[in-house]
């Protein structure tokens, strides 16, 4: 399925409004990515979470480029989180890097 | 001093009428332009008598006929509509800028005349009657100009008068008087006309921005999520799915089953969906409230009272 979410939430706010959409709608998010129409939207792509279990709760991190990510995963990967996905998004209004980690 | 006010009259007046008498708009029209698209009226009745008398007959011969007069007939009617719609687009602008030119002239005059004149009550006069003539300056530009430019004003006619007249090329080509009878060409002829005018420019255009603010809004509403979620909110989330996790487990145990039974009967109580409490099968059950878990991920109160319904009051 997939989803868009408004282009002006900050990155705490995408970050809470991904998990609880996996949490409470059974899905994972495998891709997230900004939507190229007006007004700024990022498009959400999830796959169906049959399990019961609940998933592991994903991080967002907004990077100044894509130079700075394998230092960042080498960072997450310390507090046992992996890559999950990563792409170009909209946090706030503006178009950013973000990989995002369960 | 009233001598050189009258010198600078006569200047401005001979200035607008130079203005107005040179030709810069366009190179002469050839006569066989000129002359010969008019359709006189009577030979479009003869025409279209013709055109009605071969309908009837009915018969292929006839019905080609018909065609070839329907196509003559439209095709010298736009004709004409195009002549007349050139001449006005080159009044138009020929006009409106002809009266910017005089405007500014006039405009011009009366402020250095308000300048050199000495005597106070003149100079009032002239001061008077320079703020009414722009103000009707500005009247004649936001009621009949809509404060749209010419060329904004000629783009949107040739840009409608496109549109429709590729509609009945297209229809005239390619279909016959069964399908595209003369009578629905003329009202198509009427529209062609129609939008080659001032008032069908300026309601295109209005037309035109209210679709645009209208697809704003529809973009604005595909939007699924507008509403963000707060950090307490995403913990409700977590407690809630562990809570589910926790009772799908023991809905599966043969020891805790009846257990967990009720305590989802107690929450679909607690939420009102006394339809889904009333299952039995602890599958109808989860299923239940995955259901009114999905909803509360876009209703916070929802969202509020599930997570009270799943936490177990203080003793």
């Amino acid at each position: 399925m997939e989803k868009t979410f408004d282009g002006n939430f900050s990155r705490e706010e995408l970050e809470n409004t991904l998990n609880t959409t996996e949490q409470l709608e059974f899905v994972r998010l495998t891709k997230l990515q900004k939507r190229d129409a007006s007004p700024p939207a990022n498009t959400g792509t999830f796959e169906d979470d049959d399990s019961p279990d609940s998933p592991k709760p994903l991080v967002l991190v907004a990077l100044n480029g894509a130079a700075d990510l394998p230092a960042t995963i080498a960072r997450q990967l310390t507090q046992k989180r992996k890559l999950a996905c990563q792409g170009q998004a909209y946090v706030s209004g503006v178009e950013k890097l973000i990989a995002i980690f369960r | 001093m009233m001598k050189r006010a009258q010198q600078i009259w006569v200047s401005a007046a001979l200035l607008l009428c130079s203005a107005g008498c040179i030709h810069v708009n366009r190179p002469p029209v050839p006569p066989t332009v000129d002359t010969t698209a008019e359709y006189p009226a009577d030979e479009f009745r003869k025409d279209y008598a013709a055109y009605q008398a071969a309908v009837k007959n009915g018969t292929a011969p006839d019905l080609q006929s018909a065609r070839l007069l329907r196509n003559q007939m439209v095709n010298r009617i736009e004709v004409d509509i195009e002549k007349h719609y050139r001449e006005f687009e080159q009044s138009l602008t020929s006009g409106r800028s002809g009266l910017e030119v005089g405007s500014d002239v006039v405009e011009l005059g009366l402020s250095s005349a308000i300048g050199v004149v000495g005597a106070t009550d003149i100079k009032d006069l002239l001061a008077a009657s320079l703020t009414g003539f722009h103000g009707t300056r500005l009247s004649v530009d936001k009621n009949i100009f809509r404060e749209k430019t010419t060329e904004i004003l000629i783009s949107q006619m040739q840009a409608s008068r496109d549109s429709v007249r590729n509609r009945i090329t297209q229809k005239i080509s390619g279909i016959d008087v069964s399908g595209y009878p003369f009578e629905e060409a003329w009202r198509d002829l009427v529209e062609f006309f129609y939008a080659g005018t001032l008032p069908g420019a300026l309601q295109q255009l209005q037309n035109d921005a209210g679709h645009a603010a209208a697809a704003a809004r529809q973009e604005a509403t595909t939007i699924d999520v507008n509403r963000a979620n707060t950090a307490a909110e995403a913990q409700a989330a977590i407690r809630i799915r562990s809570k589910y996790a926790e009772l799908a487990r023991m809905a599966e145990n043969p020891e805790t089953r009846d257990g967990a039974i009720k305590q989802l009967q107690d929450i679909l109580m607690g939420l009102g969906d006394t339809a889904g409490a009333r299952n039995t099968a602890p599958a109808d059950l989860l299923k239940a409230l995955r259901t009114q878990m999905g909803a509360a991920a876009s209703d916070p109160a929802k969202l509020n009272l599930l997570d009270k319904l799943i936490t177990p009051a203080p003793r």
